[in-house]
């Protein structure tokens, strides 16, 4: 019987043993591979997940070329490459289940890869050509000009999408977040093939991308297979865009008429840098802002389904709140006496302690698949490091309550509004008021 | 060593039990002597547990009196009990635990979920438990809780396709739509009272009719014990409720019809074409070939892809299927280019017409469908915190072994099976067409959009010398697509007009002609809608061929659209 316990209790031991050993090498490093840098984290599940960054996103172009990289990446992903024809390319991959696919946004682009990793070898050639050599041919590129020009047209009608195009061209105005990474109808009629395929080589060079992977793959294998695709690349020239810092001193507003039924409202106002400790305290500060306005407009008051507060922390940050209300001029007078209220009084320290473990249940919703964590490796790498996406929850649960409370107070001096709706049932004077 | 026999015996029961469930290793599942039913989803991954109950509830329980209540009692569910006396108490509660939460309601199913750090696991279980079986409903609660859900409506109501959809619903599932209309009515919404909730909960939320389900980083043991010591003694009731309180079934539709709704803000336009479809219930073998078709149909190199996405004549193009319980809806998406709208609509129609055809799609694309889906289960268990909804969607409208069975059942369907679905549920079926068109598109497109769809002349039935039948399998193929056309088509004047060659026997075109008619009669067009000959009597078209490819052309009936 003792003996019997014993080995019970030497199998649980391996056993756990075994598990640590398994995930005490899940963690991310960073190999250089002939100068371009490869993220890799390891996984235990057969799902594979890969990221080609491409560094710049709206700064890598004028305003009158917006959408340019979009537009590329997509006919990059879906148009066929050199060596596979756009059908035998889409055949390859949909036999195994793969996808790959073209993004971008306001700080940076990718290429991705998912896959299982049983396939992984099968469907690498595919992303690579399409990385190095998509066929961009002149029906190809017309056909998704036009695909491109209707999905920017259905947006244009989705009061969500459109209230936020309002809000970035009017408090980034000249700037570059006031550029669409989407484009506009207007930009993308005038894109040519030549200039589109231009773009996307000047800027797949190795000073600008990086490849974040994660997944059950061998590590040399992996390293060999980036190695081929990176010889192939120019080294290129790189120089990050300036990022720009808000400076909204007083409130204003920007209206625009729309009958549909109910009115949009979106405030933008200042805020630090993400990789900063304020931005830390700014991520916790505005999900508690985020809390309260959620109990006094909605659960107190009825005045709106979905009101929020949300802090943006990429390369120029900004904070921003809002609600969809028929009864827009109640709603903003909430915002503005709750963010009144918190700059004089301030959170409480219970707050800051529970919003701290709402964010960790949050952030690691996010770790949840691979493709979330290459998405999040790759964003804090494009801000900074990568390690940043490791280290965050301690950065988080350092902050301090009243550096939350210090930080929103700096950084609410004025909200620039947009409003979308009926113009008669707002009062604009009600946003106009000093915080 | 006996402790050891009982665990071996224990285990071992669980794997027989497991096997017999067909359970992936990592689900083990419960059920308490209350009929509450358990499911864990083991996955390590991350730290976290998420904790889902689920109840057979949601709109299909709704008459015209309840439409959205059940929508209105999953709001009332984030609110007082008798635990946390207001919603602030309960939401401070939520941010204490660190908790991520959310509830939906769809037709069958309502579910109410928390994500939280796996160490807190029993506590979301403490806090679920007081939500689902101590709520207050308080009166000013709800009060305050309607212009929240009227928020939510018309947020809706600001997309450009709602009217297009809320329509469509309507039309498609007759007087029993509030069955499928989750959201609710808001006159109803408005006007709810506390009671009518407690009627609610009286009739379904009882540990027999529920399940709590939890994934994540989690012991199934621990799991069990904790949701037995928490709510082991929720009272079961003593009935079931679909049979106390049974639902009437959905009318199969009786015609075709179609309509355009006309939107302000819409950019491009959108085609909707939705069928009933199979369900659980009756026909599981068509629910598996439905998806797999699905899957052949969205792939880059299908036919339906190619001759619309391809060629530009369209922009988007989606057939889905939703599985159900109770009539599982075929819905057709379709976005042209709104230069090509109705060349693109034409050309999904011909599409729909080879669906059950034996070269419609390759066994390679029969193979990738297969496989697309299995790997899609993959990717979508890979996620814990949302994989869990998918589990519960299975056991609420078919069952667990319906979903951990899904992947074999799919590997067996065959080009049998998807041509029995297609002739079933969407060949020569009654349909509802719905067109939302962006206002300023209006003006300049014929309201007769659907009619424009068809070249007639692809429906001239021709003959072999004196043959009068219609049992020509193209003349048959082509009738069954013509008794579709009008059935969407009830306004329009058709001309038939039967020609014969001379060297056939007299009375040839005209009983063809007699045949054609009755055969349009069946489909319910009207005998005052079909025109003879230059609307005069009718009379056959007479000609005298000389070679066989004359003489050919000499036995048809050709049909034209007659302006009205």
């Amino acid at each position: 019987m003792r003996n019997m316990n014993k080995i019970i209790i030497l199998l649980l031991a391996m056993a756990s043993t075994q598990t640590f050993a398994q995930t005490s090498k899940l963690v991310a490093e960073e190999i250089m591979v002939d100068g371009v840098k490869l993220i890799f984290k390891p996984s235990l599940n057969k799902i594979v997940s890969v990221r080609m960054f491409i560094r710049g996103g709206v700064g890598n172009y004028p305003k009158a070329q917006e959408g340019i990289e979009a537009l590329a990446l997509n006919i990059a992903t879906t148009g066929g490459t050199q060596s596979y024809t756009k059908e035998k390319y889409f055949e390859e991959l949909e036999k195994v289940g793969a996808t790959i696919a073209g993004a971008t946004s306001f700080d940076a682009g990718d290429i991705s890869l998912n896959c299982v990793n049983t396939t992984f070898n099968k469907v690498w050639p595919l992303y690579a050509d399409a990385i190095l050599n998509p066929s961009f041919t002149q029906e190809e590129f017309d056909k998704t000009k036009e695909q491109s020009i209707s999905g920017i047209k259905a947006e244009q009608s989705d009061p969500d999408a459109y209230i936020q195009q309002m809000i970035m061209l009017d408090a980034f105005a000249n700037l570059d977040y006031s550029k669409r990474s989407a484009g506009t109808e207007e930009s993308m009629e005038k894109l040519s093939l030549a200039e589109t395929k231009a773009y996307l080589k000047s800027v797949i060079n190795k000073q600008q991308v990086f490849f974040v992977v994660v997944g059950n793959v061998d590590k040399a294998d992996l390293i060999e297979k980036v190695k081929n695709i990176v010889k192939s690349l120019p080294a290129g020239k790189y120089i990050s865009s300036t990022s720009n810092l808000l400076n909204i001193s007083q409130s204003s507003v920007n209206i625009e008429e729309r009958t549909i039924a109910t009115n949009y409202i979106f405030g933008v106002m200042n805020a630090p840098m993400g990789t900063s400790e304020e931005g830390y305290a700014m991520r916790l500060a505005y999900a508690i802002f985020s809390n309260r306005l959620f109990d006094e407009i909605r659960t107190k008051r009825g005045l709106s389904y979905a009101p929020f507060a949300l802090y943006r922390s990429g390369k120029s940050p900004w904070a921003g709140m809002g609600a969809s209300s028929v009864d827009p001029n109640q709603s903003v007078q909430v915002i503005i006496d709750e963010v009144k209220k918190i700059k004089t009084v301030g959170f409480t320290d219970k707050e800051v302690t529970d919003e701290k473990s709402g964010f960790v249940t949050s952030y690691f919703m996010q770790q949840e698949t691979n493709s979330g964590q290459t998405q999040s490796l790759g964003r804090s790498e494009i801000y900074g490091s990568w390690k940043s996406s490791v280290t965050i929850i301690d950065q988080i649960n350092s902050v301090k309550p009243k550096l939350v409370n210090d930080t929103f107070k700096k950084y609410a001096n004025g909200i620039r509004w947009s409003y979308l709706g009926d113009k008669s049932k707002l009062d604009s004077k009600i946003m106009l008021q000093k915080l | 060593m006996k402790k050891i026999l009982a665990i071996v015996l224990i285990l071992g029961c669980w794997l027989q039990s497991n096997a017999q469930e067909n359970l992936p290793s990592n689900f083990f599942k419960k059920t308490l002597p209350n009929g509450l039913e358990i499911l864990v989803i083991e996955d390590p991954n991350v730290p976290l547990a998420t904790v889902e109950m689920v109840v057979k509830n949601g709109a299909y329980t709704e008459d015209s009196a309840y439409n959205g209540l059940s929508h209105l009692y999953e709001h009332m569910f984030f609110k007082a009990n008798k635990t946390y006396p207001n919603q602030k108490a309960y939401l401070d509660r939520v941010n204490e635990l660190g908790i991520v939460f959310n509830g939906t309601t769809s037709e069958e199913r309502v579910n109410y979920f928390f994500t939280l750090g796996k160490d807190k696991m029993s506590d979301g279980l403490q806090f679920m438990n007081d939500a689902i079986r101590y709520p207050l409903f308080l009166k000013e609660e709800m009060k305050t809780e309607n212009p929240v859900v009227a928020g939510e409506f018309q947020r809706g109501e600001s997309s450009p396709y709602f009217a297009l959809f809320y329509k469509m619903n309507q039309q498609v599932w007759g007087d029993n739509w509030y069955r499928k209309n989750a959201i609710g009515l808001y006159s109803v919404i408005n006007s709810a009272t506390p009671e009518k909730m407690q009627v609610i909960k009286d009739k379904y939320y009882y540990p027999n009719n529920s399940m709590l389900a939890v994934s994540g980083d989690v012991d199934h043991n621990k799991v069990f014990s904790e949701v037995e010591r928490v709510m082991g003694d929720w009272k079961a009731s003593d009935f079931d409720p679909f049979v106390k309180y049974p639902l009437p079934e959905f009318k199969p539709l009786e015609y075709s019809s179609q309509f355009i709704v006309k939107s302000p803000i819409a950019q491009v336009p959108l085609l909707n074409i939705t069928y009933h479809g199979p369900d659980t219930r009756g026909d599981l073998k068509s629910t598996y070939a439905a998806d797999v078709f699905s899957y052949i149909l969205q792939q880059q190199g299908s036919k339906l892809t190619q001759s619309l996405v391809e060629t530009g004549l369209a922009y988007q193009v989606n057939v889905g299927y939703q599985t159900a319980k109770r009539v599982g809806p075929i819905s057709i998406i379709l976005v042209p280019n709104p230069a090509k709208t109705a060349e693109a609509i034409k050309e999904l129609y011909k599409n729909m017409e080879q669906w059950d055809s034996d070269d419609y799609f390759t066994d390679d694309q029969l193979q990738t469908a297969k496989t697309n889906l299995e790997v899609d289960d993959a990717f979508g268990s890979e996620k814990p915190s949302a994989y869990i909804h998918t589990v519960t969607y299975w056991w609420a409208s078919a069952t667990i072994g319906y979903y951990t069975s899904y992947i074999d059942n799919l590997n067996r369907v065959t080009r049998d099976d998807i041509k029995n679905y297609v002739r079933r549920y969407i060949k020569g079926k009654n349909f509802v067409a719905g067109l939302a068109l962006p206002e300023r598109m209006a003006g300049s497109f014929d309201p007769k959009i659907f009619s424009q769809t068809y070249d007639m002349k692809d429906y001239t039935l021709y003959f072999d010398n004196n043959e009068i039948a219609l049992t020509d399998s193209a003349n048959a193929a082509k009738l069954i697509s013509l008794r579709q056309w009008i059935k969407i088509n009830p306004t329009v004047n058709l001309r038939v007009e039967s020609y014969q060659d001379a060297a056939e026997g007299k009375t040839s075109g005209t009983v063809r002609y007699t045949e054609i008619t009755k055969e349009l009669l069946a489909a319910g067009y009207p005998e005052s809608r079909i025109i003879g000959n230059s609307n005069k009597a009718f009379q056959v078209i007479k000609k005298k061929g000389v070679t066989d490819e004359e003489k050919k052309e000499n036995r048809k009936v050709v049909f034209t659209i007659v302006k009205q």
